[in-house]
């Protein structure tokens, strides 16, 4: 009896409109761990998340954006869904993604993004955060006050560790031992990192090459040879989330609200317009924007304040 | 008062656990609530501030921690079912209801305590999803046809393997647990169990079983082709069997179905006569040939309803269950024959239920009418085209060649509508032969339009100087949501004769038939 | 020939994952029955190689 009134549904084509850099090498095979209203995350054997977006904003290198496939309200993914990845196909038991020759999205900061950036505008982006940033991670690095927050606590206590300990000594008490920590499913500790990343890059395109040879000969505020070595490692002390944006980020690749962010502080032309990229920002995630401006902002006042 | 609580492997939205965080602290009697996934610096955390223990020091970094310290023992468990409140909502994120897996895997994280997949997707991949369900231990029903018959055999193997059920394919009704599942009436719940080869037979048999009073304990469908084809040996009819003889809450067990091949007749009977309950069978089509120990045959599935619902009460069965005495089936019949005209001297049946069909064709050869049909395939009893009617004809509109590309005419009366038209246009139609099923699946006003078209095609009759007699069964329970006593209504004030179970229609149409006849004689 | 578990389901609460036409689960829903309703669609855009081989990745 059934046939003629069974439903006969087409199956759409899905077509990427942008492709992270890091996601072309990607081969393997993967698993669908959490589905949100706009973004699916698949968990790679590399322990790395691989993210599918809805809205091109919310790129980063690892993610591939894909419109359609958040159109229809029936074709979801569910955790626990697998996905093959072949370098330009991606493949689940529904879909094919074709990635060859689909626009490409690099998340590096240009020279472009950087310039009109100034000290100046740090201070102005420092008191826009300390006003619409959110509680709960480590805007309470920026204060002098003592919190209640036994997350910022701790990460004062590993901060003051890496500014004492001289040079050959980074290892316990470096960097690294903010990867993992805080709350969110990114730990506030990986976002702040990411921040500091981002104003180290943010630097190294401002300095010409003679400030540049300047620069080097001062001691930096934070030891980066040794720290990038112990934040390696670090890596997988934290979760996949967290895991994910440090693996980008320890190659100068940032998420795209990230270098808007800088893009829209350099172009700035006055307060209003800084207080407008930093609440875009910090309405990233819970802590996630705050954490990682907090982070940026540490490493900017360490060093330019220095020049 | 320390409570921690550890989720493995939890993808959570930042904001969600930010929102689960500021609930727990803000409550009265909560000193201190981290809700932070468990990687290493965090635990380390939590051991500074005394609130490691056990379980969480094996925590991983993607697995969620939930640690509270409270003032008493009470304000820790309830902040804790705070916690798991507000997580559960937005496991997996979204937010949106109506959320819809795409794979049985996925379907079964979010919903591991499933117990039964119905599958009504295409033919060609019903089968590869049924095989998927009885892998994961759930019992299966699919709705859908087209389903290769090696298919059928190997799954219904499989099944047996592992106890559990495989309803289909092709099983269009069932009723488990007292819940209607496809194309199935509300019916009320009692002891009289059925395992039935025919959906709309199942309906019909179910419906006369309420409407005596009686109630259904299970309805289990084993999909048409169960009984009918050699290799699948009516495996499921067999297993119904079996459950419902030692289902407690059965008392008498019905079955129902085209007859089958001799040897599956004797397996069938054979576990009937195990069962230690009385036992109703009915073979469409066939006349019953005396009892066999506990096991009774029944003429007709209303015959059936009656003897399970007496059987069920301790009683015997009493024959001649019709609801009109003949003195009133005289009076019915002379006023529906007698406006004729004299051209007017055929049978049209047109049902959408092909059991129901059966039953009308059956009982009409029995009586000595020559029936052409689509319901056989038998040449000189089928009909030559489906699409038109000859001499006295019945026709199962839900037959393939209808509703290629078109709505079954239980879902769509717009079908047999056309056809009725048609039917009155041919002066030699005397009478017109309906079934209307009600229920879930079926159309939520089937006799508005059908009144409307029976209505037309009376007066197009009478403009020609004649009579169309129009009778019809209601195939429903007045629990369905279609409204059967309203729906009844409809079809009277069309005139119609409205019976009130298929059998009884078929018979009174035969009673008209034959007085018609009659005039010619 | 083991009933148990057909026994088993009779005395429990029906659960059911529908796959197909969602007046089903509807229906279901209308007689407080619990039922998720999945986004079913042929597998592997309906090709028949592909078919085949994630059939052999399931046994």
């Amino acid at each position: 009896m059934g046939q003629a009134i069974l439903d006969k549904r087409a199956r759409e084509p899905l077509l990427p409109t942008l492709v992270g850099a890091g996601v072309p090498s990607l081969t393997g095979w993967g698993e669908v761990v959490s589905v949100f209203s706009r973004a699916v995350n698949a968990r790679h054997s590399k322990g790395l998340l691989v993210s599918f977006v809805e809205d091109p904003h919310a790129m980063t290198c690892l993610s591939v954006c894909v419109p359609d496939l958040f159109r229809s309200q029936k074709n979801r993914l569910v955790p626990g869904d697998r996905v093959r990845f072949d370098e330009h196909r991606i493949a689940t038991e529904d879909f094919v993604l074709d990635l060859l020759m689909r626009p490409i999205w690099q998340g590096a900061l240009s020279p472009k993004d950087v310039e009109g950036f100034g000290a100046s505008k740090v201070s102005l982006l420092k008191e826009a955060l300390l006003l619409k940033g959110k509680d709960g991670g480590f805007l309470g690095l920026l204060r002098r006050d003592e919190t209640d927050n036994p997350f910022v606590s701790k990460a004062r206590e590993v901060l003051r560790g890496v500014q004492k300990a001289p040079l050959e000594n980074a290892g316990l008490n470096s960097l690294s031992g903010l990867v993992g920590l805080g709350p969110g499913s990114t730990p506030s500790g990986d976002d702040f990192i990411t921040g500091v990343l981002l104003g180290e890059e943010t630097i190294n395109l401002l300095l010409s090459t003679e400030a540049k040879a300047v620069a080097e000969n001062m001691e930096p505020m934070i030891p980066w040879s040794a720290e990038e070595e112990n934040l390696r490692v670090a890596m997988d002390r934290t979760s996949d989330a967290g895991k994910t944006l440090l693996w980008q980020a320890l190659q100068d690749r940032f998420p795209n609200y990230l270098i808007e962010t800088v893009r829209s502080v350099s172009q700035a032309k006055g307060k209003l317009e800084i207080d407008d990229a930093v609440e875009r920002a910090v309405s990233r995630g819970a802590t996630s924007g705050t954490d990682a401006l907090v982070g940026f902002v540490f490493s900017l006042e360490g060093r330019l304040l220095r020049l | 008062m320390k409570k921690i609580l550890v989720r493995e492997n939890a993808y959570y939205d930042s904001v969600i656990l930010m929102l689960a965080t500021k609930a727990l602290k803000q409550r009265s009697g909560i000193k201190e609530a981290v809700v932070a996934m468990g990687t290493e610096v965090n635990l380390g955390l939590l051991r500074e501030i005394g609130l490691l223990s056990g379980e969480v020091e094996s925590a991983k970094p993607n697995d969620l921690v939930i640690a509270i310290e409270a003032e008493t023992e009470e304000a820790a468990e309830e902040a804790c079912r705070i916690a798991e409140e507000i997580l559960k909502k937005k496991d997996h994120g979204g937010g949106e209801e109506g959320y819809c897996p795409v794979s049985l895997d996925g379907a079964l994280k979010m919903f591991p305590e499933a117990n039964l997949v119905v599958i009504s997707v295409p033919g060609p991949y019903a089968g590869r999803e049924a095989r998927r369900a009885l892998n994961k231990g759930l019992h299966v029903m699919i709705f859908s046809d087209h389903v290769p018959v090696e298919e059928e055999v190997e799954l219904k193997e499989m099944a047996l393997e592992r106890g559990l059920l495989l309803m289909g394919p092709d099983c269009g009704t069932a009723i488990l647990n007292g819940k209607p599942l496809c194309f199935a009436n509300v019916v009320r719940r009692g002891h009289i169990g059925l395992v039935a080869a025919s959906g709309s037979g199942l309906q019909e048999v179910c419906c006369c079983i309420d409407r005596m009073g009686g109630g259904i304990s299970q309805a289990i469908g084993t999909g048409g082709r169960d009984l009918q084809e050699r290799r699948v040996r009516g495996r499921m009819m067999l297993m119904g069997i079996e459950a419902l003889s030692q289902d407690p809450e059965t008392q008498v067990i019905v079955v129902l179905s085209k007859p089958p091949s001799e040897e599956v007749v004797a397996t069938v009977l054979s576990k009937l006569k195990d069962a230690g309950k009385p036992c109703v069978v009915h073979f469409l089509g066939r006349k019953p040939s005396g009892t066999r120990g506990s096991v009774r045959f029944s003429g007709n599935m209303e015959e059936a309803a009656a003897m399970a619902v007496a059987f069920s009460k301790g009683e015997e069965y009493r024959e001649g269950c019709g609801t009109l005495s003949e003195a009133e089936i005289a009076r019915r019949v002379e006023a529906e024959v007698n406006p004729m005209a004299s051209e007017q001297k055929y049978l049209r049946g047109l049902f959408a239920g092909g059991t129901l069909a059966t039953e009308a064709v059956a009982l009409f050869e029995q009586e000595g009418f020559k029936i052409l049909s689509n319901v056989r395939k038998e040449p000189g009893i089928a009909l030559q085209s489906p699409h038109r009617s000859e001499r006295h004809a019945i026709v199962d509109m839900g037959d393939d060649v209808f509703t290629l590309g078109r709505p079954h005419p239980m879902i769509d009366p717009s079908l047999r509508e056309e056809r009725i038209a048609k039917e009155a246009a041919d002066p030699e139609t005397a009478l017109l032969l309906l079934d209307v099923v009600l229920g879930y699946g079926a159309h939520e006003d089937p006799c508005g339009p059908l009144g409307e078209s029976i209505g037309k095609a009376k007066a197009q009759v009478a403009g020609r100087g004649g009579y169309l007699s129009v009778i019809a069964s209601i195939t429903g329970t007045e629990k369905d949501f279609q409204n059967m006593a309203e729906q009844k209504k409809k079809l009277e004030a069309a005139g119609c004769l409205v019976m009130p179970s298929n059998y009884q229609a078929a018979l009174t149409a035969l009673h008209v038939m034959r007085k018609v006849t009659a005039r010619w004689m | 020939m083991d009933v148990k578990k057909i026994n088993e389901l009779f005395s429990k609460e029906l659960k059911v994952i529908n796959m197909g036409l969602d007046s089903f689960a509807d229906n279901l829903r209308k007689e407080e029955v619990e039922v998720l309703h999945m986004g079913w669609k042929p597998p592997a855009g309906g090709s028949k190689r592909l078919i085949a081989l994630l059939e052999k990745l399931d046994r």
